[in-house]
């Protein structure tokens, strides 16, 4: 199954190349990639109930993480769908973009989203899958950004990129705690992230699982734009329309689709996920399917009606019965196959009339007659109108929320309106642009060209045929598939009449009561419009999208202002960081060692030595507040000279002589170089300097109280008698610190060698770099 | 003693601190300076003080008295004098260089990312 | 280990005399060919590489020097790392010294000299020699930093350097004193066996010997609040210098915070440096992550997202700190640190040398509006920077995002392993940042190919060498994320030699 998934990056690869020399062929011949797996995962069926194929790569070994592929009746469907429909698309967008540059770039981007996409849906391993799951996300940033000449795109691509990608970190977060919770109970290495694995823990009796649900559904949710994460779905609709229809129909919106249903046998069954997913879905499909009939671009009325179904397909994972999940299984499955072929119409339409504002469009029968009857055929199945699989599906939706347990008026009410809300949207999109006057935009429009219009027709005819023969599908893949969802063995018996029963009376009396509504709707749309949109602009102002973008707003702006506070550019605000950070940090340990500090003076301090520490800290004091530079160095100089001094009484005459040396050399450098500077001056206002003795005087206290902590530590001078003894003995010097220094500390004598040598020649250069002077100095 | 030293450390040490919050660039040397002997005398005063015993080795002995002063920290912030000075020098020429460039020693004119 | 050994200090000896040749070729060569010293640099690292390579892999670790000097797998490993990045930085710098250079010669003798510093800081075994290597490695690159000094914004961000530098620099050297003032040891294995038998008395001078030297360590890797300096150096500096940095600066302070950690302090300091240093990661990550949001200006966009790359790094140093507390097995944490450390430095070169690449044709522009369009001007530039930038961003399956992924599993791992509740929300803020700093390389990456460029602008032309160099970066980000299996042994490898 790898092989597939590299093929297809390959192919993305070669796009470009294949587009500058085939031109207008190059969809027809980068379809040949997907179809060809099409036929080889064809060649799998029929896949039986509870089946599954696996094929295991070493991946990342210090993780457990390994690409493990497993190909069941869930990742067979998805499989098909993909590389069927992405078929298509390559030959439509072939089609679409027919001359124009981007030709290469957006057959590329397509190919790497079938591949990424191909890979999440056979990943058995939930790293694997996420790493593809962010693949999707970057890929369609770049599908959805291709026309980026526009800012609306350009902020669109980043916004379905920053919600989709977000939570996928959520996710990848559910996935690392699900792997802990596994590695809990029992499973180990790569196991605890193999999902096949999983299903046969009870991870809800876990204490991580309610944290593990959360965001394993937040990461669906984003995905397949369910509210309150709807909002970038539509916006993403400035993508060209071959875009549209893989976004919409098989593949990107579905992986949310496909995560719950893949994790479905592992955390589904509890209370806490039928209360996550049903309210959300249940809100999302009525809300969205409303939306849609206040658009006036088709591809939005398409966009909102997707995202209604896929809230249908969230309800119906959510309640997780089997007549629930084998409603979902069709469902989906029709769906992808109508909504594709709808985008294409829009497509063919926008290309053929100039236009996609359903305000605008009507009577291109004559005109499009293939594009017509393709859509025709979609939208029938889209209402749920017999004999499309369509139909089949929502009659088993119907069926579902009739029979359940605990049957609830408000869903059945709920469900009905979002489908007369879904008929109505399927006739404004596939019936109001072909009837009525052929007077305004159709009098010069013209039929697409043959590429375009093979994809949906080839689609509708799909639907049709499995609505005819719905049992074909359940005894290749949907019993398979449906078994892979509920995590039992389930037959499906999908039928387009399900004879005379009360239950299936009472269905079908909701499935005609929509449909008559549905049509009645739409004959309203028109009135419809103004006020709907109207409330719809309102709510959008307080709704999530709303607050998205004031969030990222606020994120820049606040962000901004920080910065600016923190980061001055004055050089005294950083040190003022550093010293007042390096106090905060020390104060903890001094704090502790106060207690049990030792007397200061244990001995009281000679005259003469008490008189030398008096002078060193006066000239530094006198250093810190002297106004001339010259008698400021000078006093530099003192401290230094009087610390020369302390060394020597302390029995360290070498120290002695080097802190003399330098203090002379310092000195001198100090009175050259200054001379030529400025005089000093007083810059600071007096708070200012008060502020800043405060502040060093805190830090000087610190340092003073932290010494005398460490000072009081009596020490076992283990290493010094070594070098003492070692000095003369081994080395054969009679000065100890000599033979520490050119002996046993070489490394330090000669890295404090290079650090004068780079000092000098930093000086050459800075010299010779400098402004005015040009060469030497 | 020892606290008589580490309050000079103290005072060194907040001497320096006070002139690298200063303006001026040439006050930022001198606060380098005397930061850089607060360090110094604190190493050495962490090794413990002994009057009039260096650590040498006397003619005719192998090692040095006993009760001598220990040779480590000495030996160490010689390595610190060498590369403070080192680290002085190089700074007093770039501080001229600057200034020479901006024409003033004022640090608080030094902001040209944030103008 | 009582033993000058020099054999073992072969590679720091050949830098040495690579220094002082450099030198000298720039004494004899005509002006006009001095940046070719950069070819010979370049050249040099290279067989150097070449050598820790085919040398015998280091089994226990060998010490020269009376023992300052540790040769083990991770110092190898390091010093590899060090030397094919200065590679880099010599590549980098031979058109930017043509260009804006006078003194070649001294510029990359100090470029030798910051390497030669780095070498040692891989294999110091001592308190004194850290700092003194660290000193020279911090010294070069305040000379590098300021090297335009005739050019404001140059000079500027050299004081500024200077003055944090020399302060964090003391703050190392009083940590030395502590720790020696508390141990009376101060060759890294002798304090670690002296803090083994510790009186209590003298724990607190450790304690705060060790949040000094941290003070200092924190300074070189740029974790808040001792970031301050970034920025302005970042922007301020000769771009190849900038791009030297996050080796030279970042990669050499967290082997040495890593080297702290495990060769010094152990055990005894995990309770109290867990939480200082969770907080530390935590302030720097949304420091860096957020203040990178706003910024207009490419290097300065790098300045605040290496602040940020510290923070994520420092989730390792936490990992280690927490999971030492026991005497846990503190291994995922290390192979972390060297596995991002390892991804990030050559991610890092790759943006630099395209930034390099782009400012020798487009002239000194560093404005990120400056990239518009970059990817009709040079295909090949755009591509590698994006990939750069998008594995920086942590998006799979780019080195980046497995690098942070481990970090932030090995804090998850720690949390369990020390019962420590925080250290779950810390790994959450580690992913939090993630989606924030994805926003802001986005933000380029959205320039680079959504935006049209400016009119009249010349495609960027790249040098073969930039190219290959370039090549060789993405390939190593791609390889790294997809082939992970003899880079995780890698790590394994090294990671067994450390202890």
């Amino acid at each position: 199954m790898l092989w597939t998934i590299l093929l297809l990056f390959g192919l993305a690869a070669a796009a470009p190349l294949v587009a500058k020399f085939a031109k207008g062929a190059s969809g027809w011949l980068l379809a040949a990639g997907p179809a060809a797996i099409l036929f080889a995962y064809l060649a799998q069926l029929p896949i039986l109930p509870g089946e599954s194929r696996s094929e295991v790569w070493e991946w990342v070994p210090g993780l457990g993480v390994e690409l493990r592929f497993v190909l069941d009746g869930l990742s067979a469907t998805f499989t098909l769908l993909i590389t069927g429909i992405g078929a298509l698309v390559l030959v439509y967008a072939g089609g679409y973009m027919a001359g124009k540059a981007k030709l290469g770039q957006l057959l590329s981007y397509l190919l790497l989203f079938l591949g990424s996409m191909l890979g999440l849906v056979l990943s058995d391993n939930t790293i694997a899958l996420f790493v593809f799951w962010e693949l999707t996300s970057i890929s369609s940033y770049l599908l959805i950004g291709l026309d980026h000449e526009r800012e609306s795109v350009r902020s669109a691509a980043l916004k379905a990129l920053l919600v989709t990608g977000g939570g996928g970190l959520l996710l990848l977060g559910g996935f690392v705690l699900l792997g802990i919770a596994a590695g809990d109970l029992g499973l180990k290495g790569a196991d605890a992230f193999s999902i096949s694995a999983l299903a046969d823990l009870d991870l809800s009796a876990h204490g991580l699982y309610p944290a593990i649900m959360v965001l394993v559904a937040i990461g669906a949710f984003t995905k397949s734009a369910q509210a309150p994460f709807h909002f970038w779905l539509p916006q993403a609709m400035a993508a060209p329309t071959p875009v549209s229809a893989l976004l919409h129909s098989a593949t990107m919106v579905k992986a949310g689709i496909f995560l719950l249903a893949r994790l479905h046998p592992a955390l589904g069954g509890t209370d806490l996920w039928t209360a996550l997913l049903v309210p959300v879905g249940a809100v999302t499909m009525l809300g969205a399917a409303i939306t849609a009939l206040g658009q006036r671009d088709k591809k939005r009325i398409l966009a909102y009606s997707t995202v209604s179904v896929l809230g249908i397909l969230v309800t119906l994972l959510g309640a997780g019965t089997v007549v629930a999940i084998e409603a979902a299984v069709v469902l989906l499955v029709a769906h992808a196959f109508y909504k594709a072929a709808l985008f294409m119409v829009a497509g063919n339409v926008d290309h053929g009339a100039g236009t996609r504002d359903v305000t605008l469009l009507s009577g291109l029968r004559k005109a499009m007659p293939f594009t017509f009857a393709a859509g025709a055929v979609a939208a029938l199945s889209m209402a749920g109108a017999p004999p499309m699989f369509g139909f089949v599906g929502k009659e088993l939706f119907y069926g579902k929320l009739v029979t359940a347990e605990a049957r609830s008026t408000l869903l059945i009410l709920v469900a009905v309106a979002t489908n007369v809300a879904l008929v109505a949207a399927a006739l404004l999109v596939a019936l109001r642009p072909f009837v009525g006057s052929s007077a305004g935009v159709a009098k010069n429009a013209h039929e697409v060209s043959a590429p375009m219009l093979v994809g949906p027709l080839i689609l509708a005819a799909a639907g049709l045929f499995v609505g005819l023969f719905p049992d074909v599908f359940d005894a290749t893949l949907g019993s398979a598939m449906a078994t892979a969802i509920a995590g039992q063995r389930v037959d499906m018996h999908l039928a387009l009449w399900h004879g005379l029963n009360p239950t299936a009376l009472g269905v079908m009396g909701l499935s005609a009561a929509t449909l008559v509504l549905g049509a009645m709707v739409y004959h309203r749309t028109r009135r419809l419009l103004a006020p709907l949109a109207e409330a719809l602009s309102r709510l959008r102002a307080i709704g999530p999208e709303t607050w998205y973008e004031k969030g990222l707003a606020g994120l820049v702006t606040g962000s901004d202002r920080v910065t600016r506070g923190i980061q001055t550019g004055y050089l005294r605000h950083y040190v003022l960081a550093v010293v007042v950070a390096a106090v905060v940090l020390a104060a903890p340990p001094l704090l502790r060692s106060l207690p049990g500090a030792a007397p200061l003076f244990p001995e009281a301090p000679r005259p003469h030595e008490a008189l030398l520490v008096a002078v060193a800290a006066a000239s530094a004091v006198a250093a810190m507040v002297l106004r001339s530079r010259t008698a400021a160095i000078a006093a530099l100089g003192a401290t230094g000279a009087v610390i020369a001094m302390l060394f020597l009484l302390f029995s360290a005459p070498d120290l002695s002589i080097t802190q003399i040396m330098v203090e002379t050399l310092s000195v001198i450098l100090l009175v050259l170089v200054l001379s030529r500077l400025p005089r000093l001056v007083t810059r600071s206002s007096r708070s200012r300097r008060i502020a800043d003795l405060a502040v060093a005087t805190l830090a000087g206290g610190t340092m003073a109280l932290l010494a005398i902590a460490a000072t009081t530590v009596s020490l076992d001078p283990e290493a010094a008698r070594f070098f003492a003894a070692a000095s003369y003995t081994e080395a054969q010097g009679r000065n100890v610190v000599n033979v520490v220094l050119v002996d046993f500390r070489a490394l330090d004598t000669m890295g404090e060698i290079f650090v004068v040598a780079a000092a000098g020649f930093g000086i050459h250069a800075l010299l010779r770099l400098a402004p005015e002077t040009g060469g030497a100095a | 003693m020892a606290g008589l030293l580490a309050i000079l450390v103290g005072v060194l040490f907040g001497a320096g601190v006070y002139l690298l919050l200063r303006r001026s660039l040439i006050r930022l040397i001198f606060g380098l300076a005397l930061i850089s002997h607060a360090v110094n005398l604190l190493v050495f005063t962490t090794g413990g003080l002994v009057r009039g015993n260096p650590p040498l080795v006397p003619p005719e002995a192998q090692v040095p008295p006993a009760g001598h002063a220990d040779p480590i920290p000495q030996a160490l912030v010689l390595t610190a004098i060498v590369i403070g000075f080192g680290l002085l020098a190089f700074t007093c020429v770039l501080v001229k260089q600057v200034v020479k460039t901006l024409g003033t020693d004022d640090t608080d004119s030094m902001r040209a990312n944030e103008e | 280990m009582n033993a000058m050994n020099l054999p073992l200090m072969l590679p720091e000896i050949a830098l040495v005399v690579l220094g002082i040749v450099v030198l000298l070729a720039d004494l004899v060569l005509p002006k006009e060919k001095r940046h070719l010293l950069g070819w010979w640099v370049a050249a040099a690292f290279s067989a150097i590489v070449v050598y820790l390579f085919v040398r015998p892999a280091a089994g226990e670790p060998e010490y020269a020097a009376f023992g300052l000097y540790r040769l083990d797998g991770f110092a190898i490993f390091m010093k590899k790392v060090f030397g094919l990045a200065g590679v880099l930085v010599a590549v980098m710098s031979v058109d930017w010294v043509k260009r804006h250079g006078r003194a070649a010669g001294e510029f990359f003798t100090i470029v030798v000299f910051a390497m030669t510093g780095m070498f040692l800081v891989a294999s110091v075994n001592d308190l004194m020699s850290m700092f003194v290597s660290l000193e020279l490695v911090t010294l070069s690159f305040f000379i590098l930093a300021a090297f335009r000094v005739a050019d404001r914004i140059s000079g500027e961000a050299g004081i500024k350097y200077i003055i944090v530098g020399a302060l964090a620099a003391a703050f190392m050297l009083f940590g030395t004193a502590f720790i020696y003032g508390a141990t009376g040891q101060i060759r890294f294995d002798a304090v670690r066996g002296a803090i083994e038998r510790l009186a209590e008395p003298a724990y607190p001078t450790l304690l705060f010997g060790a949040v000094t030297l941290l003070v200092g360590l924190g300074f070189k890797v740029a974790s808040v609040p001792f970031h301050v300096w970034v920025p302005d150096v970042y922007q301020g500096a000769p771009t190849p210098v900038t791009a030297f940095l996050s080796v030279g600066s970042k990669a050499a302070g967290f082997v040495l915070i890593v080297r702290m950690l495990t060769l010094v302090f152990g055990e005894a300091l995990s309770n109290e440096l867990t939480p200082l240093l969770a907080l530390t990661a935590a302030l720097t990550l949304f420091y860096g992550n957020l203040a990178a949001i706003p910024q207009t200006n490419i290097k300065r966009l790098m300045g605040y997202s290496s602040i940020g790359h510290a923070g994520y790094l420092l989730l390792g140093v936490v990992a280690i700190v927490a999971m030492q507390r026991g005497g846990h097995s503190y291994g995922s944490g290390v192979s972390a640190i060297i596995f991002y450390l390892f991804a990030y430095v050559f991610t890092n070169m790759a943006v630099f040398l395209g930034i390099v690449a782009f400012s020798a044709t487009a002239g000194r522009k560093h404005a990120i509006d400056d990239y518009a369009g970059l990817g009709k001007r040079s295909p090949f530039l755009a591509l590698t920077l994006t990939v750069a930038l998008l594995s920086l961003a942590g998006v799979p399956p780019l080195a980046g995002f497995f690098g942070k992924f481990y970090l932030i599993s090995s804090v998850v791992e720690a949390s369990a392993v020390a019962g420590n509740g925080w250290l779950l929300v810390l790994a959450a803020i580690g992913a939090v940042n993630v989606v924030v700093s994805m926003y802001y390389y986005l933000c380029v990456v959205k320039r680079i190919y959504m935006r049209e460029p400016p009119e009249n602008a010349s495609p960027i032309l790249l040098g073969a060498p930039v190219r290959v160099a370039l090549m060789a970066c993405m390939a190593l980000v791609v390889i790294i994320g997809i082939f992970q299996g003899p880079f995780v042994k890698m790590a394994t490898a090294v990671l067994a030699t450390i202890r």
